[in-house]
């Protein structure tokens, strides 16, 4: 189940009552331990917390949108935060949508696989710098980010 | 001979240092940060992505998602059309030859994606955008799937939202002009899972709307849905209480004709999480 975690669109949206840990109660619901939660764009701008509620073993965080909404110098902090925690349960997107009828969904998803990458490689660097991880590690992890954490979390239902 | 024994010793401590340096972090990055960065770029960039959250689609495709942007509404910066790095994908994906995106410049644009579209149809052309930016597959997060994406690089995440509104929605329809837009378009959703299973009115028993929904999500599962998608905030706080079935029975029956009261979606966002699993095992 993807949940929307974010900010949203419209100058109505409630950001306090859309808190992501308002979430918690029905994440920790035993009745909902067999069900995989995706919290969609990472609970932004409140991705500090959310990357706690990772913890559980049925709840990802996914960054689309963060990496459209911040430049690549904010995004790579949240990338590296999330990637000193809970590397394993984080998961890459675009949140690529059509502007109008000259930028489409093409440009896009350019723009946010373009600032993903670079953020993810400025937190590897820092992380690698700060002697936190190995260069082959952090291959490792940039692999679970872009591509292996996703395709895990299906189970055999996406190529 | 004291000159050698100090330089053999500096330089097995150096060895000592230079090993260990793994084992203890410090909390600033080195002056090798940005080679680090120069060195790991290109490899990051050769890494196939699986994108798990997008809405890909055209700009007249009315079902790139299930909800609508309000006019008016506020952009952040980066994220506004005009967004001089928007130039920079036009040029890497089209050989936009433009440094603006004047109305004349615009068409150019226009008219090289067309060219695009008719050297590659049907679900060529996306699948060509995803090859440009290395993706391997895009979750397709759409109302509904159209027939130019491909089902085997595109999996599909429908929207769960529209079972929270069965019931007379004006009054949260007229509590902003936000939901003015957002509500009928889950009104609209909610009619268009009832037109897949053949539904002309909703049940009157809570029991076999829970079943309708079951039987919605199934289906989807079988059409390649791979997960559902609430977007729940914007329609109400994501503070949930625990309403039993019973409850939800009732809320269900008092309010089916009523105007619906605010807060008593929790019943069916719950009862929507419920069903996933039943769908599951029923698909």
């Amino acid at each position: 189940m993807h949940i929307h975690t974010a900010v949203g669109i419209g100058d109505y949206f409630n950001l306090s009552q859309s808190n992501i840990m308002n979430l918690e109660s029905v994440l920790r619901d035993p009745r909902y331990r067999d069900t995989t939660f995706v919290m969609i764009h990472g609970g932004y701008p409140l991705e500090r917390e959310a990357v706690w509620l990772a913890a559980m073993k049925n709840v990802y965080l996914d960054s689309s949108f963060g990496e459209l909404a911040q430049y690549p110098s904010a995004f790579k902090d949240t990338l590296k935060m999330w990637l000193e925690t809970f590397p394993d349960k984080i998961t890459f997107g675009t949140d690529c949508f059509p502007y109008n009828q000259v930028l489409g969904a093409e440009e896009s998803y350019w723009l946010g696989a373009q600032s993903s990458r670079m953020a993810l490689a400025a937190a590897l660097a820092e992380m690698i710098s700060e002697n936190e991880i190995t260069e082959v590690r952090a291959l490792e992890l940039a692999h679970g980010y872009l591509h292996d954490n996703a395709v895990k979390l299906y189970q055999g239902r996406v190529q | 001979m004291n000159q050698i024994i100090f330089v053999a010793w500096a330089a097995v401590s150096l060895f000592f240092f230079v090993s260990s340096a793994g084992a203890q972090a410090r909390p600033f990055p080195g002056p090798d940060v940005q080679q680090i960065y120069q060195r790991l770029l290109p490899q990051i960039e050769k890494i196939p992505a699986f994108d798990h959250h997008a809405h890909p689609g055209f700009a007249d495709d009315p079902d790139v998602d299930a909800m609508a942007a309000p006019p008016d509404a506020s952009e952040a910066l980066r994220t506004r059309d005009d967004n001089p790095e928007l130039i920079a994908a036009a040029k890497a994906l089209f050989g936009y030859p433009y440094t603006d995106l004047s109305p004349e410049h615009a068409k150019w644009l226009v008219a090289k994606k067309a060219e695009v579209k008719k050297e590659n149809p049907g679900t060529a052309y996306f699948n060509l955008i995803l090859d440009k930016i290395n993706t391997e597959s895009s979750v397709a997060n759409r109302a509904m799937m159209p027939d130019y994406l491909d089902a085997k690089r595109f999996p599909w995440v429908f929207f769960a939202d529209s079972f929270m509104w069965p019931f007379n929605n004006e009054r949260e329809t007229g509590r902003n002009p936000d939901e003015g837009v957002f509500i009928p378009l889950q009104e609209k959703m909610l009619h268009r899972w009832m037109q897949q299973e053949s539904v002309t009115k909703l049940p009157v028993k809570f029991d076999d709307y829970l079943e309708f929904i079951v039987r919605v999500l199934a289906d989807n599962r079988k059409k390649g849905g791979i997960a559902m998608k609430f977007e729940v905030a914007y329609f109400r706080p994501t503070t949930f209480s625990d309403p039993t079935r019973d409850q939800a029975k009732d809320i269900y029956r008092s309010t089916s004709r009523a105007a619906f009261p605010a807060r008593k979606s929790t019943a069916l966002f719950k009862i929507t999480s419920s069903a996933s699993s039943s769908a599951s095992e029923v698909a």
